[in-house]
C-alpha cells in the first residue's frame, strides 16, 4: 500500500513540473516586454533595467525557470503588479472562498446523484430510468452560469429570500454565510448532478452485468442486498474516479459564478487579473489551480484501493 | 437503449439542431433588425409584436442578435474542434503506434496539459491574446487537443497489436501507409463520440469566455456577451437573461442528444445487455 502511494507521488512530480514549465512560458508569449509586464507600467528606463536584473531577466531562459521553480517551491509566487501583494498570500486569501462553494456543490450532487444514478441502472428502462437519463441530458445542456442567473432570478428577485450579491465568511456568521453561497452551490451542483448521475448509472450497468451479481439473484438474495453488497461496492470505485476528474468543471464553473454572484474567491481573482493584466496573480493562480487538481485526483487514486481491493497492490 | 427509445432522442435533437442552424444561418443573410444599432427610444422594451424577444439597455433587438450571435458561437465551436483534431489526432496515431520513448514523451506533456481545467487553459491563453474570435477558436482548440491526443493514442494502441496490422508490417507496407490504412480508420468512431461532446463544450465554454468579457469582443453579439450585458438589468429585464440562456441550452441539448445517440451506436458497450 505504501509502495503504492509513494508510486502514485513520484507520477505526480513530472505532471506538475511539467505545469509549471508550461504556466512559466505562457508569460514569455506575451507580446512585449515581460519586465514591463512583471513589474507594471514605469515611465523610467533606468528603473526597468534594474527591474529587468532583479527578476533575473538578462539571465538565459532555462536559469530563469529554474529560479523561479525555485521560488515556487519555497512558496514564493511573485507579487501582484497592481497592488505589490505577495500573489500566495492574495490566492490563500480567496481560495477558501471557492472552495468552500466547490466542495458544498460536490457533496450536494454526489448526495443525489449517487442513488439516483443506482437506482436509474438498476430499473432500466423502467419510468425512474427514462426520468433520471431524460433530465441529466437537460441538465447537462444548462449551462451553471445561466442556471445561476435563472435561480438568481427567482430566489434572490422575484421571491427575495437570498442575498443577490456580496459574501460573509463563516467564521463571521455561518447563516448568512450559507444564504449566501446557497444560490451558486445549487447552481453548480445542477450541471455535476447531470454529469455524475450518468457515470454512476453508467458504472452500475455494467457491473449488474457480471456473472456473479446474476448468481447472487439466482441464489435469492433480495434487491437490496444485492445491490449494496454486489453492485454499488463494485460501481463505486469508477465513480470515484469521475468525481475526482470533476472538480476540472467546477473549478471552470466557479470562475463564472463567482462574478455572477460576487463572491471573492479565487476565479474572481483571476478574471480580474486578467483584465489588469496582473500576469503574475495569472501564473500564480494557474498554477494553483493545477497543483490542486492534481492533488485531488492523486488523493482519488489513493483512495480507490480502499474501495475496490482488485486494484489493491 | 433499445431502438424505441433511440427515435424519438434523434427526432428531437435534429429538429433543434436544424432550428438553431437555420435560424442561425438566416442570421448571416438577414435579421429584422440591424443587431447593432441603437435605438435609445426602444431601451428594455419587454417581448412584443414590433420586438419579438424585447430589446435591450440600447435599444438593439434582441432577436437580431440572438440570430446574428448565433453562427458566430457555433462557427468558433466548430473550428475549435476541427483544430483540436487536426492537432490531437495524428499526435495521438504516432504517439499509440510508435510506443516506447514517443509515447511516453507525448504522455506526460498530455498528463501536464490535462492538470488544468479546460476553460483555464483557455483564460491562461486568452489573458496572453487579448480578446478575439480567433484568439478563442486556438485558446479552445488548444485546450481540448490533449483529450483528442489521449482518445487516438489508446485506439492507436489497441488496433497496433491487432494482426492485421502485423501482416501489413510483414508484407512490407511502409508504417505510415499502415496509419493510414489500418490505423487512422479505427480511431474514427471514438474521436467521433468524443468530437460531439467537446462541441458541447466548446459552445459552453465559449459563451463562458464571453460572458467573463475576455471572449469575442463587443459589439459584436455573442450568446454569452448578451448574458453578462443582461446581468445588471435582473429585476428590471429578465428577457435579456432568460433567451440568450435558452438559445445556449436549446443548442447544447440538441448537440448533446445527437451525440449521445452517436455514441449508443458506436459504442456497443452501452447498449443495454438483452
Amino acid at each position: 500500500m505504501i509502495r503504492y502511494a509513494l508510486q502514485r507521488l513520484v507520477l505526480a512530480v513530472p505532471t506538475l513540473l511539467i505545469a509549471g514549465l508550461l504556466v512559466f512560458l505562457l508569460i514569455r508569449l506575451v507580446p512585449g516586454d515581460p519586465a514591463l509586464l512583471l513589474v507594471g507600467d514605469l515611465g523610467d528606463p533606468a528603473a526597468l533595467e534594474q527591474a529587468r536584473r532583479d527578476l533575473g531577466l538578462d539571465r538565459p531562459l532555462p536559469e530563469q525557470f529554474l529560479r523561479w521553480l525555485g521560488g515556487v517551491a519555497g512558496g514564493d509566487l511573485g507579487r501582484s503588479v497592481t497592488t505589490g501583494e505577495p500573489v500566495l498570500a492574495m490566492i490563500l486569501e480567496r481560495f477558501p472562498v471557492s472552495a468552500q462553494v466547490v466542495l458544498a456543490a460536490t457533496l450536494l450532487a454526489a448526495l443525489v446523484a449517487i442513488p439516483a444514478g443506482t437506482v436509474a441502472a438498476w430499473r432500466q428502462d423502467g419510468p425512474f430510468d427514462h426520468a433520471a437519463v431524460g433530465l441529466a441530458v437537460l441538465g447537462l445542456s444548462v449551462p451553471s452560469f445561466w442556471s445561476g442567473l435563472l435561480i438568481l432570478i427567482l430566489f434572490g428577485v422575484t421571491l427575495g429570500w437570498l442575498p443577490t450579491i456580496g459574501y460573509v465568511s463563516p467564521a463571521e456568521d455561518l447563516a448568512a454565510n450559507l444564504a449566501h453561497i446557497a444560490m451558486p452551490v445549487a447552481a453548480l451542483a445542477l450541471t455535476e448532478v447531470a454529469t455524475l448521475l450518468r457515470m454512476t448509472r453508467a458504472a452500475t450497468l455494467e457491473v449488474m452485468r457480471l456473472d456473479y451479481v446474476t448468481h447472487a439473484r439466482a441464489k435469492g438474495l433480495s434487491d437490496a442486498a444485492v445491490l449494496s453488497r454486489h453492485v454499488f461496492p463494485n460501481a463505486f470505485g469508477p465513480t470515484l474516479t469521475v468525481l475526482g476528474l470533476i472538480l476540472g468543471h467546477l473549478l471552470g464553473g466557479i470562475v463564472v459564478l463567482e462574478k455572477i454572484f460576487g463572491l471573492p474567491g479565487m476565479g474572481r481573482l483571476l478574471v480580474d487579473a486578467i483584465f489588469q493584466r496582473d500576469y503574475p496573480v495569472v501564473q500564480g493562480c494557474l498554477l494553483f489551480i493545477a497543483f490542486v487538481y492534481v492533488g485531488v485526483n492523486l488523493l482519488v487514486d489513493l483512495l480507490y484501493p480502499l474501495f475496490d481491493p482488485r486494484v489493491r497492490p | 437503449m433499445s431502438a424505441q427509445a433511440l427515435s424519438p432522442r434523434v427526432a428531437v435533437g435534429g429538429a433543434l439542431a436544424l432550428a438553431v442552424v437555420a435560424a442561425s444561418a438566416a442570421g448571416v443573410i438577414a435579421t429584422p433588425y440591424d443587431p447593432v444599432a441603437v435605438d435609445l427610444a426602444a431601451r428594455i422594451e419587454p417581448p412584443s409584436a414590433a420586438h419579438w424577444l424585447g430589446t435591450d439597455q440600447f435599444g438593439r433587438d434582441l432577436l437580431s442578435r440572438l440570430m446574428a450571435g448565433g453562427h458566430k458561437s457555433l462557427l468558433i465551436s466548430l473550428a475549435a474542434v476541427l483544430g483540436a483534431l487536426l492537432a490531437g489526432v495524428p499526435l495521438g496515431v504516432v504517439a499509440g503506434y510508435a510506443g516506447g520513448w514517443v509515447d511516453r514523451a507525448i504522455g506526460t506533456v498530455l498528463d501536464a496539459l490535462m492538470a488544468f481545467p479546460s476553460i483555464l487553459v483557455a483564460l491562461g491563453i486568452m489573458s496572453v491574446l487579448g480578446p478575439s474570435e480567433g484568439g478563442v477558436v486556438l485558446a479552445l482548440a488548444l485546450a481540448y487537443a490533449p483529450a483528442v491526443t489521449r482518445v487516438a493514442r489508446a485506439s492507436a494502441l489497441s488496433s497496433r497489436r491487432r494482426e492485421f496490422v502485423d501482416a501489413a508490417r510483414v508484407l512490407g507496407m511502409p508504417a505510415p501507409a499502415i496509419l493510414l490504412r489500418h490505423v487512422l480508420p479505427h480511431c474514427v468512431a471514438p474521436v467521433g463520440v468524443l468530437a460531439a461532446s467537446l462541441l458541447a463544450a466548446a459552445l459552453l465554454t465559449e459563451s463562458a469566455l464571453s460572458f467573463l468579457g475576455v471572449g469575442v469582443p463587443p459589439p459584436a453579439p455573442t450568446w454569452g456577451g448578451m448574458l453578462a450585458e443582461g446581468r445588471p438589468f435582473i429585476g428590471l429585464a429578465d428577457w435579456l437573461t432568460i433567451f440568450p440562456g435558452l438559445a445556449i441550452a436549446l443548442t447544447l441539448l440538441a448537440i448533446n442528444l445527437l451525440g449521445d445517440a452517436l455514441r449508443d451506436r458506436l459504442d456497443p458497450r452501452m447498449r443495454a445487455p438483452r
